[in-house]
């Protein structure tokens, strides 16, 4: 069972880069600019079958900070997201997927998409962080090189 | 001993990998598996969804009735392109179908324009536009409703509409049949409206020519795979039915659709309802698959409206009502001040809401359209609790 527990510590551990990354979401629609962050992984409020929706988050609406619900669509939909304030839409742009994985845990994905409808932006979602850094290379590397060996060494008892 | 270890490992790391497939598997969404609830059929002539007796209960959606090309341009006959279209279009998200099944819609009607998604229609093709029609479809199945995709050539968007399907309609198809033909939630309204809205009582050479006509794409549906159910409107703009021809479907999965618009006081009475589309239904399966008051209204239209729901419900056939998406409150409407969804109010011709002036209509001559008359509260009503209310509310 040891050997089990490594393998799964290990797969967690290569996750966590992902789920704790905090992504910068920078919309420009027609030269008005709203940002947020959001965890790569975010909690979501609700899911349905083609999407999820993330409740009152703080989005930096040309300076001014306000709340605001926001809904993501999966591929097959279109894609694209809702900007939902209580006295109507903000945004209304699909065109592109935002995210991959399941519509009950997300994840984002990085790069600038144009999003057309009844509102037409350029959304680019970013994180220097994901960039790897030599360093953490080579942590991991000699943290898949110390699992290797144990495997070795157990095989040759 | 060596190679027992290692078969004792080769062994624990199978299992721990099968472990992880299952664990992925059920974090899965369930969309995929979902999206396959509300399967329609046809069997001894009654519509069945997922295997129990159907009678569909939605909302015409006009969204992408018009190739986004038309916008803002002015008809053949001056009139300039109802501003309703692109409001629906422009302002169109997935959610609204959630919203839609929480109304107790179990089915949408989705009016597309036949040239915005033809490739070899130079003027009005659209790739973005079918791209997003294509994902509402699927949002649509998503959100658990079965979807009617009707083919709609009309002026808004074609400088002279085809009186039968025509080649346009063939290329129509051809886009959506090998998207959707193996998804039985998704039926093929093959042409919206055919014929001439005068000819109210079709011969039978009209009916010849409209079956000719129709067989051509059921038949390309056919030969590319499809297994949907077929929506076959009848003559005079859908407003006739009563002499309708079999359809060659060698799946026998047809369904015909009637528009019993009202245009006069006649046609608010359950004696049109009898002679358009009633009898006709005795012995085929019928669904109204576009119907509001918003052509005619008199002091009888409020009353009318809820004994229309009644026959309706009586005679188990399925409605698809105007409209989810109608942007202004000048034509009657299930849902007013789109895309803020209020489903609007079935008042008495003196209330503020019915009939009024201030669009247009001249109270009691029965002029329209332009009424400003609603029935979303009614239809809401109905759709939530199987229960047609008696008064216009």
């Amino acid at each position: 069972m040891r050997l089990e527990s490594s393998v799964l510590l290990a797969a967690v551990m290569l996750s966590l880069p992902v789920s704790m990354r905090a992504d910068t979401f920078t919309l420009n629609v027609n030269g008005e600019v709203d940002t947020f962050t959001l965890p790569a992984s975010p909690v979501i409020s609700n899911s349905y079958n083609f999407g999820f929706t993330i409740a009152s988050l703080p989005i930096n609406e040309g300076g001014v900070e306000v709340f605001r619900q926001l809904d993501f669509f999966n591929a097959a939909t279109g894609g694209g997201l809702l900007i939902d304030s209580a006295d109507g839409l903000d945004f209304n742009g699909q065109g592109n997927a935002l995210y991959k994985g399941s519509n009950t845990q997300p994840t984002f994905l990085l790069g600038t998409f144009d999003l057309v409808g009844a509102d037409s932006g350029v959304l680019t979602i970013s994180n220097p962080a994901v960039t790897p850094e030599p360093s953490p290379v080579v942590l991991l590397a000699t943290g898949l090189l110390g699992i290797l060996s144990m495997l070795r060494r157990k095989v040759s008892i | 001993m060596k190679h027992t270890e290692t078969m004792k490992l080769s062994h624990r790391c199978f299992t721990f990998t099968c472990l992880c497939v299952a664990v992925a598997t059920l974090l899965v969404s369930p969309a995929e598996a979902q999206s396959q609830t509300g399967q329609v059929t046809v069997v001894d002539k009654h519509l069945l969804r997922d295997g129990k007796p159907w009678v569909p209960h939605g909302f015409f959606q006009v969204a992408f009735a018009v190739p986004p090309g038309a916008f803002n341009t002015v008809l053949p006959d001056g009139q300039q392109i109802n501003p309703v279209y692109q409001i629906a279009y422009s302002n169109y998200s997935p959610k609204e179908y959630i919203d839609m099944r929480q109304a107790g819609a179990d089915s949408v009607r989705l009016a597309i324009s036949q040239t915005a998604v033809d490739p070899e229609n130079t003027k009005y093709f659209n790739q973005q536009f079918l791209k997003t029609v294509i994902g509402a479809i699927h949002a649509a199945r998503a959100a658990g409703l079965s979807v009617i995709i009707a083919a709609q050539d009309e002026s808004q968007g074609e400088d002279t509409k085809s009186v039968l399907p025509d080649d346009g309609t063939l290329r129509f198809w051809r886009e959506f049949a090998p998207i959707f033909g193996r998804d039985a939630g998704v039926l093929f309204e093959l042409y919206n409206e055919p014929g001439e809205p005068q000819d109210v009582q079709p011969s039978r050479q009209q009916w010849d020519a409209w079956a000719t006509a129709m067989n051509n794409p059921l038949a390309l549906v056919r030969d590319l795979g499809a297994v949907n159910v077929i929506v076959a409107d009848g003559l005079a703009y859908a407003q006739q039915l009563s002499g309708a021809l079999a359809l060659n479907d060698p799946l026998n999965q047809v369904v015909y659709a009637a528009h019993p618009y009202p245009h006069n006081e006649a046609g608010q009475t359950p004696q049109a309802w009898d002679q358009k589309f009633g009898n006709f239904a005795q012995t085929e399966p019928v669904i109204i698959t576009e119907w509001g008051p918003g052509y005619y209204c008199n002091s009888d239209t409020p009353q009318a409206t809820v004994d229309f729901l009644a026959y309706l419900q009586n005679r188990q056939i399925g409605l698809e009502v105007v409209a989810w998406d109608w942007g202004t409150y000048k034509f009657a409407s299930a849902v007013q001040n789109f895309p803020n969804v209020v489903f609007s109010s079935l008042l008495t011709p003196t209330g503020p809401n019915a009939c009024s002036a201030a669009n247009g209509f001249t109270p009691g001559t029965g002029h329209g359209p332009g009424t400003s008359f609603g029935l979303g509260q009614v239809i809401e009503s109905w759709y939530l609790t199987g229960v047609v209310p008696q008064k216009p509310q």
